[in-house]
C-alpha cells in the first residue's frame, strides 16, 4: 500500500502533465511532419554530394549556389514556369473575380449551372482533366506548347480564385457601394474605388494561390506541354538521372519568396485593421 | 436653382416648389406590395419623419428618394424635378446608413471628401470644407483615423458629415440611431436636431421610435402596411391621432366602443353614458366608432366631486407608484378596464377597492373607427 501510492501519484502526475501540455506537443508534431521535407530540401543544397545523385549528406558547400545558373536548362526553365505562373494566374484572377461577382450579386439563369461547372475542375482528378485537355486540342489542331500550358493553366486556377474571391464577398457589407453611389461616384468608380480595394486581400490571396498551384503543376502541363520544358518537368526529366543541387538551391529561393510574400500580404492586412 | 416648370412639379408654400414630392408611388418586391400607391410632399428646411413599425415601407420609401429602389409606378420630384430613373449619383440627396456604411479602407478625412472627390472639387477647397464639417459634427482632428478606430457615436457623426458635406437639397436618414445605445441616442436626437437647424436642409429620417420622431421631428408621417396613416405635426398626430393604429402606436390609449348619437353636437353614447367630443372629430357617416382617452388626461376623482363634461364611474384595481407619477388601473362601470396616470403634485391618492370617478374633457378625447 505504502509503496504503491507514490507511484501511483507520480505516475499521476506525469499523466498531468503530458495532458496539459498535448496540444502544444501534436501542434510541434505536425509542424515537424510539415516543414521536414521543406528544411531537407534547403539543407540539401547546401549539401557537397558525393556522385550522382543528392541523397546522402557529405559535406558543407556554398558551391551550388554561387553555381546555381550554370546547369543547362534549369534556369530557362525555372523562368518559363514564372512567366507561365504570372500570366495564367493574372488572367485567371481577373475573370474569377469577376465571375465571383456575377455569382455573388446576381440572380440570372445558369447561375447554378455555373457554380457546378466551377466547382468541376476542383473535383476532376488531374490526369482526367489533363488527358481531356490534350485530347481536346489535337481534336482542334491546336499546336501544344505554351499557349496550350496557359489555356490549361488559366482554366484550372479560375475556379479557385471564383472561390476565393466569393468567400470575401460574402462578408461585403452592400450599403458601402450603396454609399459611394449615393455620393456622386458612377458604377465604374464605385468598383475602382470601393469594391476593389474592399477585396483586394481575398484578390491577392487567390492569385498567391493561383501562382503557386501554376508554377508547380505537373501533371496537367506534361499532358499538355509538348516540347516545352517547364520547372516540373525539368526536374522530372532530372531526376532519372540525378537531380542536380541547384534545383534544391532554386526550391529554397522560391520557399524564402513565397514566404516573404506571405508575411507581407498578412502585415498589410494587420496595418489595415 | 431648379425650375420647377420643367419638372412641372406642384408648388408648395409661397409657390416654391416641395423639396420632396411623391406621386402615386408603388413598389411591388414579386407578389409583396411594400408601398402601395404613396403620395407624399416635404415642404423645404422639414425637419420630417417617416414612422411606422418594421416592414411597413418607411425604408423603401426613403430607398426610392436615395434612388437605391425604383418605383414599379409614379414619380418622384426633388425640388420639382423629376428625378424618378435616376441613378442615386444623379440625385441631389445624400444618406446616412442604418449601419453607417463607412468606408473601412479610407481615412476619416478621405471618407468625409470621397462626395467632394468625385464632384472634383480642388484640393484646397476639400480640406476647408471637411475642415469645417468635422467642426459642424464636433469630431475635429479625427482626420487620419480609421472607421474601425472610432466608437458607434462617432462613427454616426462621421457618416453624418460624409452626407452633410455635399450640401444635398434633401438628407435622408434611415434610423441612424438605431445602433447606439439609449444614452448616446438621446444625446444624438438634440445634436441631429441642432445640425438640422444649423444648415437648414430637409432632413427625412426614418424611425421605428415614435419618442425620436416625436423628439426631433417637424412633421410626421405614420406608415402602415405601405401607406400613410396619419400626417401631421408630432402634437396634432398625438392628441388626435384619427386611427387606432396610430393611437396605439404612438403612446398608450384607452379605447372605448361608442355610438354617434348626434354628429353635429359630437354627442356619443358609451353604455347607457353620453360623452362630448370635439363635433370634427367624429368621421362623417359614422354610426359606431371608437373613442380614445390618454391615461394622462383621465383625471381621477372621488365620487361627485368634479364637474368635467365626461366621466364614468369606477373602481380602482391596481396602483403603482412610479416617482413622478401614480399609474391606476381602473375598473370602470362598463366593465372594462382603463389606465389613468396622476402627476405627483399633491393631489389626494387613491388605493384599490375605492370607488372613483374618472374624468376627462371632450378636447382630449379623440374619436377612430
Amino acid at each position: 500500500m505504502t509503496t504503491v501510492a507514490p507511484a501511483m501519484r507520480r505516475r499521476g502526475r506525469l499523466a498531468e502533465g503530458v495532458r496539459r501540455h498535448m496540444i502544444t506537443f501534436y501542434a510541434v508534431l505536425a509542424l515537424a511532419y510539415l516543414m521536414l521535407p521543406v528544411a531537407i530540401v534547403i539543407l540539401f543544397s547546401f549539401n557537397d554530394k558525393n556522385g550522382k545523385f543528392n541523397f546522402v549528406w557529405s559535406g558543407f558547400t556554398l558551391k551550388y549556389w554561387k553555381q546555381a545558373f550554370e546547369v543547362p536548362g534549369l534556369l530557362e526553365a525555372f523562368l518559363r514556369s514564372l512567366r507561365i505562373a504570372v500570366f495564367s494566374s493574372f488572367v485567371a484572377t481577373i475573370l474569377g473575380t469577376l465571375i465571383a461577382l456575377a455569382l455573388i450579386r446576381y440572380r440570372y439563369r445558369g447561375r447554378a449551372a455555373t457554380n457546378i461547372f466551377i466547382f468541376l475542375p476542383m473535383a476532376t482528378p488531374e490526369v482526367v482533366m489533363g488527358s481531356s485537355l490534350l485530347a481536346l486540342f489535337l481534336t482542334f489542331k491546336i499546336q501544344t506548347g505554351l499557349t496550350t500550358i496557359v489555356i490549361a493553366h488559366i482554366l484550372f486556377i479560375i475556379s479557385f480564385v471564383v472561390v476565393t474571391v466569393k468567400a470575401r464577398l460574402a462578408g461585403f457589407d452592400r450599403h458601402l457601394e450603396e454609399a459611394a453611389m449615393d455620393l456622386y461616384a458612377d458604377e465604374w468608380t464605385t468598383f475602382r474605388k470601393v469594391t476593389l480595394p474592399m477585396i483586394m486581400p481575398g484578390v491577392f490571396a487567390a492569385f498567391l494561390l493561383g501562382f503557386a498551384l501554376s508554377f508547380d503543376d505537373f501533371i496537367i502541363t506534361n499532358f499538355n506541354s509538348g516540347q516545352v520544358v517547364t520547372f516540373p518537368l525539368y526536374i522530372w526529366g532530372a531526376a532519372r538521372v540525378g537531380v542536380p543541387p541547384q534545383v534544391n538551391v532554386f526550391a529554397t529561393g522560391l520557399f524564402v519568396i513565397a514566404v516573404g510574400l506571405m508575411g507581407l500580404s498578412i502585415w498589410a492586412q494587420r496595418r489595415r485593421s | 436653382m431648379t425650375t420647377p416648370e420643367k419638372g412641372k412639379g406642384l408648388a408648395g408654400v409661397a409657390g416654391e416648389p416641395f423639396a420632396v414630392e411623391l406621386r402615386g408611388v408603388t413598389k411591388r418586391f414579386g407578389d409583396v406590395v411594400a408601398v402601395d400607391s404613396l403620395d407624399l410632399t416635404v415642404d423645404e428646411n422639414r425637419f420630417f419623419a417617416l414612422l411606422g413599425p418594421s416592414g411597413c415601407g418607411k425604408t423603401t420609401t426613403l430607398r426610392m428618394i436615395g434612388g437605391f429602389d425604383e418605383p414599379t409606378e409614379g414619380t418622384i420630384r426633388l425640388h420639382g424635378e423629376d428625378v424618378t430613373g435616376r441613378k442615386p449619383y444623379a440625385r441631389p440627396v445624400n444618406t446616412v446608413f442604418q449601419s453607417y456604411a463607412l468606408f473601412p479602407h479610407l481615412s476619416i478625412f478621405e471618407n468625409v471628401a470621397f462626395g467632394l472627390r468625385r464632384q472634383k472639387v480642388g484640393d484646397a477647397d476639400v480640406k476647408r470644407r471637411v475642415g469645417e464639417t468635422l467642426e459642424l459634427v464636433q469630431l475635429t482632428g479625427m482626420e487620419r483615423r480609421r472607421p474601425g478606430q472610432l466608437s458607434g457615436g462617432q462613427q454616426q457623426r462621421i457618416a453624418l458629415a460624409r452626407a452633410l458635406i455635399n450640401h444635398p437639397k434633401v438628407l435622408l436618414l434611415d434610423e441612424p440611431l438605431g445602433a447606439l445605445d439609449l444614452k448616446l441616442r438621446k444625446e444624438m436626437q438634440i445634436e441631429l436636431k441642432r445640425i438640422q437647424n444649423e444648415v437648414g436642409i430637409t432632413f427625412i429620417h426614418v424611425t421605428h421610435d415614435q419618442e425620436e420622431a416625436m423628439t426631433m421631428a417637424d412633421s410626421i408621417a405614420v406608415m402602415n402596411a405601405g401607406h400613410i396613416e396619419r400626417l401631421g405635426t408630432p402634437h396634432e398626430i398625438y392628441e388626435d391621432p384619427q386611427s387606432s393604429f396610430v393611437a396605439s402606436f404612438l403612446g398608450s390609449s384607452n379605447l372605448v366602443e361608442a355610438a354617434v348619437v348626434d354628429l353635429a353636437r359630437g354627442e356619443l353614447a358609451i353604455g347607457t353614458r353620453r360623452v362630448h367630443v370635439i363635433p370634427e372629430r367624429v368621421p362623417a357617416g359614422a354610426a359606431q366608432v371608437k373613442i380614445g382617452v390618454r391615461p394622462e388626461k383621465l383625471g381621477v376623482h372621488s365620487p361627485g366631486e368634479t364637474t368635467a363634461v365626461n366621466t364614468l364611474m369606477g373602481t380602482i384595481a391596481d396602483v403603482s407608484f412610479i416617482g413622478v407619477s401614480t399609474q391606476y388601473l381602473v375598473d370602470t362601470e362598463l366593465g372594462t378596464s382603463m389606465a389613468a396616470v396622476q402627476q405627483n403634485t399633491g393631489g389626494r391618492r387613491f388605493s384599490p377597492g375605492e370607488q372613483i370617478t374618472l374624468a376627462w374633457a371632450p378636447e382630449h378625447t379623440f374619436v377612430v373607427r
